[in-house]
C-alpha cells in the first residue's frame, strides 16, 4: 500500500518558490532518505506531509488523505524536527505522561528506557535544553509515538557523534521490532547511508531521483585518465564532475549508461553521498576552479 | 499497516486536559490580578459624612467593581495570549487539527472564565473579612450568597459570561494578528470608532444596556459565539512552524 502519493506540488512562500514540482510515492515499510542541499525544500515537503503547511497547488495523500487539516494524518505521523515545542510550564516527564493520551501506540517503556540511557534530565523543561539534548529528546518522542509514518527533519543537528550512532542504531533496532514508514531528511548521506532502502533526492524544489540505494551506486562512475582521452570517452556522456587532477591527468565523473569499454583510463566507483552532491551542485567544477 | 482512529471529540478531550496542565501560569495570573484588584479596592469607591449633633456618620461604598476591571482585562490578554504562534506550535508536538486545537481552546476559556467569575463574584466576601477584621467601621452590611441565592448566581453568570465573552474578543484579535500583522492596526481603529461614532454607541447600548438580565445573557453568549466563530473560520489555514 502507498502511505504518501505526491503529484505535482507546488510551494511557494511569497516570492521564493520552495517546491516547484514534486511528483514522487513512498511505499510502507520503508526507510527513505530525503536528500537535498540546504534550501532544496525537504522541510517544506516534510510540512506538508505533516499537515502543517498546505499546498499551493498538486495533489498530496498520505494514509489516502489530504494531510492539511486531518485527524487521521496527525495521530498517524509525526514530524520529528528542532522546531518542535512544548510548554515551559511542563517538564520533559511531564511530556511524556501526557504524550499516550494522544498517541495510542505510545511505547511508554521504550521513552523510560531510551530517557534514562541518554541521561535526561526528567525536571527539565523543553525550552532550556541545549540542540543536541532537545534533538535527543524529540527523537525518543518520536520513536515512542509508533507512528505508522514517523518523519525526522535533520534529526542529528547538534547532537554529538556518540549520540548520533546511537540514535541511528535506535532507530534501526526500533524499525525491526516494529516497522513502520520512515523518511529521514539529511544532506549528510554518508552517514545515514547504512541505514537508508530508497533514496529521494531532491532539488531546488524538483525530484531528481527517487531510486533504492543498490541502484544508486550505479548511477554513476568516476573516470580517471590522460585528459585527451577522458575528453574521447566523455563527450557522449552526461558529465556530472570533472576535476583537473595534474597537467596529463583527468577526472571526471559520468552517468552509467549501459556497458562501457574503457581501455587505456581507469574507472573507479562512486559513493551515493558523492553522487548526489555531484548533481546537485550547480558547477561542474569544484570550489577549487572559484580559486583559479 | 495498522492505522489508529482518532475521533474529534477524543482528540479534544486529551488536548484540553493537556491545557489545563500547561495553562496553570494563566490561572494563578488570574489570583495574582484578583489580589491587586483587591487591594485597589479597600479603600473604598464612595465615602459621604454627614454629623448630627456631633455625632458622625460616615458611609464607605466599597465594591469589588475594580477586581472585575481587572479580570475584564485579563481576560482579553488570555484570550490574545493562547492564538500566539508559542502556543499554537505546542498543539501541533501532539496530534491536532486546527479545529480541534481551536474547540479545546475554547473549553479551556470557557473554564477559566467560569473559574474567574465566581471567584471575582466571591472576592467581595474577602473584601468583607478584611474590613472587619482590619477596617475601623462598626457596621457592614452588603449583600450574601444565602440572602438573595437567585440575583447571586445571576451576578455570577453574568460575569463569567462577561469575561467569557472578552476572552473570545481576545481570541479573535489574536488570530486575525496572527493571519495578517495588518490587524495590528485595524482592530484599534475598529475598537475606537465603536466607542466614539453614534452607531457603535447605539449598538453598546443594545447590546448591554438592557432592562432585562436574561437578554444581557443572551446577547453575550451571541456575541461569543460569533467571535469563536470567526476566529476558527480564519485560523483553519493557519500554517505552524512555517
Amino acid at each position: 500500500m502507498k502511505v504518501i502519493e505526491c503529484q505535482h506540488v507546488k510551494k511557494s512562500y511569497r516570492k521564493i518558490h520552495a517546491l516547484e514540482d514534486i511528483t514522487f510515492q513512498i511505499e510502507d515499510h520503508k526507510i527513505t532518505g530525503l536528500i537535498g542541499r540546504n534550501g532544496a525544500g525537504k522541510t517544506t515537503l516534510l510540512k506538508i506531509l505533516a499537515g502543517f503547511v498546505n499546498e499551493d497547488t498538486g495533489d498530496v495523500r498520505v494514509f489516502s488523505n489530504h494531510p492539511f487539516n486531518n485527524l487521521c494524518v496527525s495521530a498517524n505521523s509525526i514530524l520529528v524536527d528542532n522546531q518542535m515545542s512544548f510548554p515551559d510550564s511542563l517538564t520533559l516527564a511531564d511530556i511524556l505522561e501526557i504524550a499516550p493520551s494522544f498517541y495510542s501506540k505510545w511505547d511508554a517503556q521504550l521513552a523510560a528506557r531510551l530517557f534514562h540511557y541518554f541521561n535526561l534530565n526528567p525536571k527539565q523543561q523543553h525550552s532550556k535544553l541545549s540542540t543536541g539534548t532537545r534533538g535527543t529528546f524529540n527523537m525518543i518522542f518520536g520513536l515512542a509515538t509508533r507512528c505508522e509514518l514517523t518523519m525526522f527533519d535533520e534529526p542529528t543537528n547538534g547532537m554529538d557523534e556518540a549520540v548520533r550512532t546511537d540514535f541511528y542504531r535506535a532507530l534501526l533496532k526500533e524499525y525491526i521490532a516494529h516497522p513502520r514508514t520512515i523518511l529521514i531528511s539529511s544532506h549528510h548521506l554518508a552517514e545515514i547511508e547504512h541505514l537508508l532502502e530508497d533514496i529521494l533526492l531532491i532539488h531546488k524544489g524538483k525530484v531528481v531521483f527517487h531510486k533504492s540505494l543498490e541502484e544508486v551506486k550505479e548511477y554513476a562512475v568516476g573516470i580517471q585518465g590522460p585528459i585527451e582521452k577522458v575528453i574521447e570517452f566523455t563527450s557522449q556522456m552526461e558529465i556530472l564532475h570533472t576535476k583537473q587532477m595534474n597537467d596529463q591527468l583527468l577526472y571526471t565523473v559520468v552517468k552509467k549508461d549501459g556497458p562501457m569499454n574503457l581501455e587505456g583510463v581507469s574507472t573507479k566507483p562512486i559513493s551515493p553521498s558523492d553522487i548526489c552532491m555531484y548533481i546537485t551542485s550547480d558547477s561542474k567544477g569544484g570550489i577549487d576552479d572559484v580559486f583559479n | 499497516m495498522f492505522l489508529t482512529n482518532s475521533t474529534l471529540g477524543k482528540v479534544v478531550r486529551a488536548q484540553v486536559r493537556f491545557k489545563i496542565n500547561a495553562y496553570m501560569g494563566a490561572l494563578l495570573s488570574l489570583i495574582f490580578v484578583q489580589l491587586i484588584g483587591l487591594l485597589f479596592s479597600t479603600n473604598g469607591s464612595s465615602t459621604r459624612g454627614t454629623s448630627v449633633n456631633n455625632i458622625q456618620i460616615q458611609v464607605i461604598t466599597i465594591s469589588n467593581d475594580l477586581v472585575f476591571v481587572f479580570v475584564a482585562i485579563w481576560a482579553l490578554f488570555v484570550g490574545n495570549l493562547i492564538t500566539t504562534r508559542a502556543y499554537r506550535y505546542d498543539d501541533f508536538s501532539f496530534v491536532t487539527t486546527r479545529l480541534s486545537s481551536n474547540l479545546a481552546n475554547i473549553l479551556v476559556l470557557l473554564m477559566i472564565s467560569i473559574f474567574a467569575g465566581v471567584t471575582t463574584f466571591l472576592s467581595n466576601n474577602v473584601l468583607r473579612v478584611y474590613l472587619s477584621i482590619f477596617g475601623s467601621t462598626e457596621y457592614t452590611k452588603s449583600p450574601g450568597v444565602f440572602d438573595e441565592p437567585f440575583s447571586s448566581i445571576g451576578t455570577m453568570l453574568v460575569i463569567t459570561l462577561l469575561i467569557l465573552s472578552l476572552s473570545s474578543g481576545g481570541y479573535l484579535a489574536g488570530m486575525l494578528i496572527q493571519n495578517s500583522r495588518l490587524f495590528l492596526l485595524v482592530i484599534p481603529i475598529i475598537v475606537l470608532s465603536i466607542l466614539t461614532t453614534e452607531i457603535g454607541q447605539t449598538l453598546i447600548q443594545i447590546l448591554f444596556m438592557n432592562e432585562s438580565t436574561w437578554l444581557l445573557i443572551v446577547n453575550l453568549i451571541f456575541m461569543t459565539i460569533v467571535f469563536f466563530g470567526i476566529a476558527i473560520a480564519i485560523s483553519n489555514r493557519l500554517e505552524v512552524r512555517a
